[in-house]
């Protein structure tokens, strides 16, 4: 009869002002600087990408919310900021059906098919991205060469630093920091400048919507396992840096290119697909750092990134039994 | 004591018949096998690498023996002959060498009397997919094509890829060894 | 119990991948094409039909404290049969399925019908029971092959089937594929299944 008296639920158990919407806004609100930095630099191609992978992500929710008789979670933002993060690691001026099949996955495979918002193992931009990139590696690996807005010019095809540090690793010493710090080089749209990316993550921070645990541990990680390989790499000792300096560059370099920025602040720390203890969230992050560079220097793929972070998401069960100690205890015999 | 003879001699019967069997099998397949091995594997090489042949060149293959491993076993080099009016002229046969990831391995098929490439395939490689792969692509192993072996190739000579100069120089590499074979075994390989 | 029922019910009730969820690491791993998933198919059904036959006409010779060693003996003796037999006359396909014929040796379907039924009946009864339990399995590992083979490299058998300049969804014959299609198609058996005891408590009732 009484059966309703307690009632049991899952975490949270005190409600905040933030919402699932609120969250998801701001995290929009961080990616812009970076996605407009892409904008800036891979002009129109960009532009149709990103829409055409947030427009096809919404229309699949809607899609999959009358498939399974719910209602429609379009208003709480969260497909939006998925499609949006998918489009910012894709190429820009990839073919229209890429990003078209992309939004498609990111909602049925990677989140609709796990039970929707808050039930998905793995963060599903990146299943989506993997599904792409196992599938189309031409289309996913042809990127533009940048050019300021509205210079009109041809685009031009290129090949991005890490394609390059693949076949040589002098390309080491051809970079200039600056430039590359900035974003003006061959890229996903969303993942080159890395400036805009910190200043986004660090947003996020402050607004306590990612824990600052995980981009710490993958900048770390990233940096220790740099610093490593320029000290053993047989490839890289040829170069013969000598001063620690030089060296630090490497570092720079590693977290300049690529996606580990984007990883480490927006991809890994994805709300429902990371962990939630301290120690756990920094080991995810120290993870995913050690993965990208070590897929990086001697590894088949290009870059380990986004790998990293997927791979550290199947951890996260184990990462989540690391837990803070209990306070009082079982008295055996009692 | 009934009991376990009982187990013994039921287990061994039925191994006996098993191994019995076995034997039977694989004497009955030992040629089959082996020939289909190389019809399958390297037949399409061989095939993509020479041209203008009458002969099975998978038929008329030679084993010369190309000295020991490190283990003491000894090395065998298997050459493909191609024929016209049973003369030999041309061979194809595998050489390797490593890639940015292990070892690749090359079908190389070289006119005997101009000592040019008529070819070249990729047999085996583990490289980078979409960057160092592309060395199966036909633009880059045709490019072999024609290149007198008189001397080492270098990647000047060929349509290097870009972004993938080791797999490129690991070709390179595979077929200046496989020059230095030919150099070396010519002879047994026309007779 | 009839010879057609012990047949049929490999077909549905017990159907090895998906009923059953034995024999997973082929399935998974050679269902790139519904090619080489009938091919590993039928090389199961060959060994679990003759090692069936055999287990059931030994069953009263082998002595129950052995019975395991010996079965495995006769299952890994055909399996190696299996596989010098494709090597020699069906060598593409030895290619495509690699290292999974040999694995039919520690495959569960095959143990496990030896122990659950061959060792307990006669030997036609096993029989049927392979036969329906083999067909079983390569009729799923074809039709997940064909499904795989479809998206993943748009084509049927080999046979294109879509437009020039068609970029098929390598995904799926790639190994993370696998996984996917395998969980649909679990999941579309299982709610065929559910639909089909629904309506059959109601015509009790």
């Amino acid at each position: 009869m009484n059966e309703n008296l307690l009632t049991v639920s899952t975490s949270p158990h005190i409600l905040g002002r933030m919402s699932v919407r609120s969250m998801y806004l701001e995290y929009i609100i961080a990616l812009a600087p970076a996605l407009l930095v892409g904008f800036y630099y891979f002009g129109f191609p960009a532009l149709i990408t990103v829409l055409l992978t947030v427009a096809s992500a919404a229309v699949s929710d809607f899609v999959a919310s009358k498939i399974q008789k719910k209602p429609t979670t379009l208003g709480s933002l969260h497909i939006l900021c998925m499609g949006l993060m998918l489009g910012m690691i894709l190429p820009p001026g990839a073919p229209w059906w890429l990003p078209v099949i992309g939004g498609a996955l990111t909602v049925f495979l990677g989140i609709s098919i796990f039970g929707g918002i808050g039930a998905y193992p793995m963060n599903p931009v990146l299943v989506a991205w993997v599904a792409l990139a196992i599938s189309w590696p031409e289309a996913m690996n042809s990127f533009l060469e940048p050019q300021a807005l509205g210079s009109g010019e041809e685009w031009n095809e290129a090949e991005t630093l890490l394609m390059q540090l693949k076949g040589d690793v002098s390309t080491l010493e051809m970079v200039e920091m600056g430039v590359l710090w900035l974003g003006k080089v061959p890229g996903y749209i969303g993942s080159t400048s890395t400036w805009a990316l910190l200043a986004g993550g660090v947003y996020l921070i402050i607004r306590r919507i990612i824990p600052w645990q995980i981009p710490i541990g993958a900048l770390l990680g990233a940096i220790v396992m740099a610093l490593i390989a320029t000290y053993t790499d047989p490839r890289i000792l040829e170069l013969g840096y000598e001063e620690f300096a030089a060296n630090m560059n490497v570092v720079w370099f590693h977290l300049g290119a690529g996606g580990l920025m984007i990883a480490a602040f927006f991809l890994g720390p994805e709300p429902v697909s990371s962990p939630v203890t301290p120690w756990g969230t920094f080991l995810f992050g120290v993870g995913i750092g050690l993965m990208t560079i070590i897929v990086r220097t001697w590894g088949g793929l290009v870059d380990g990134a986004f790998y990293g972070v997927l791979l550290m998401n199947a951890a996260n069960p184990l990462l989540d039994r690391i837990r803070p100690r209990v306070i009082g205890k079982v008295v055996s015999g009692a | 004591m009934r009991d376990i003879i009982k187990m013994l001699v039921v287990l061994t019967v039925i191994c006996a018949v098993s191994g019995f069997s076995l034997a039977l099998v694989h004497d009955v397949t030992r040629e089959p096998i082996e020939y289909s091995r190389l019809k399958f594997v390297k037949e399409p090489a061989v095939k993509a690498v020479l041209s203008g042949y009458q002969n099975d060149p998978i038929k008329d293959r030679l084993v010369i023996p190309v000295g020991t491993d490190k283990k003491g076993k000894p090395v065998k080099l298997i050459v493909f002959p191609a024929k016209k009016d049973g003369k030999t002229f041309a061979v194809a046969f595998e050489s390797a060498a490593g890639g940015y990831h292990g070892d690749i391995g090359v079908m190389v098929g070289v006119d005997i009397n101009s000592k040019k490439l008529s070819g070249i395939s990729i047999v085996s490689h583990t490289e980078t997919p979409g960057l160092g792969a592309r060395i199966i692509e036909p633009n880059f192993t045709d490019s072999f094509k024609g290149k007198s072996l008189d001397k080492d190739l270098g990647v000047s000579d060929i349509s290097a890829l870009s972004g993938a100069t080791f797999s490129t120089k690991g070709v390179v590499t595979a077929v200046n060894k496989a020059r230095a074979t030919l150099d070396k075994y010519r002879d047994k390989m026309v007779q | 119990m009839s010879l057609a029922k012990e047949f049929t019910k490999g077909l549905w009730e017990i159907v090895p991948p998906f009923r059953l969820v034995l024999g997973l690491c082929p399935t998974l791993a050679v269902t790139t094409s519904a090619e080489n998933g009938m091919g590993m198919g039928l090389a199961t059904t060959f060994v679990l039909v003759c090692s069936n036959l055999l287990v059931s006409l030994l069953r009263k010779v082998i002595p129950s404290k052995v019975r395991i060693a010996a079965y495995v003996v006769i299952i890994a003796s055909f399996v190696v049969i299996v596989e010098l037999m494709m090597q020699a006359y069906v060598f593409p396909l030895y290619q495509a399925l690699g290292i999974f014929i040999p694995l039919i040796v520690v495959n569960c379907i095959i143990l496990g019908r030896a122990e659950a039924f061959a060792g307990k009946n006669s030997p036609l009864p096993s029989i049927a029971d392979g036969l329906g339990v083999g067909i079983g399995y390569t009729i799923s590992l074809t039709v997940l092959g064909a499904f795989r083979e479809i998206l993943g490299n748009g084509t049927i058998w080999s046979h294109g089937l879509f437009w020039d300049g068609f970029e098929p969804f390598t995904f799926m014959v790639r190994a993370p594929g696998a996984f996917v299609a395998l969980g649909c198609f679990l999941a579309m058996i299982n709610l065929v299944s559910a639909k089909l005891d629904d309506r059959k408590r109601r015509a009790q009732s």
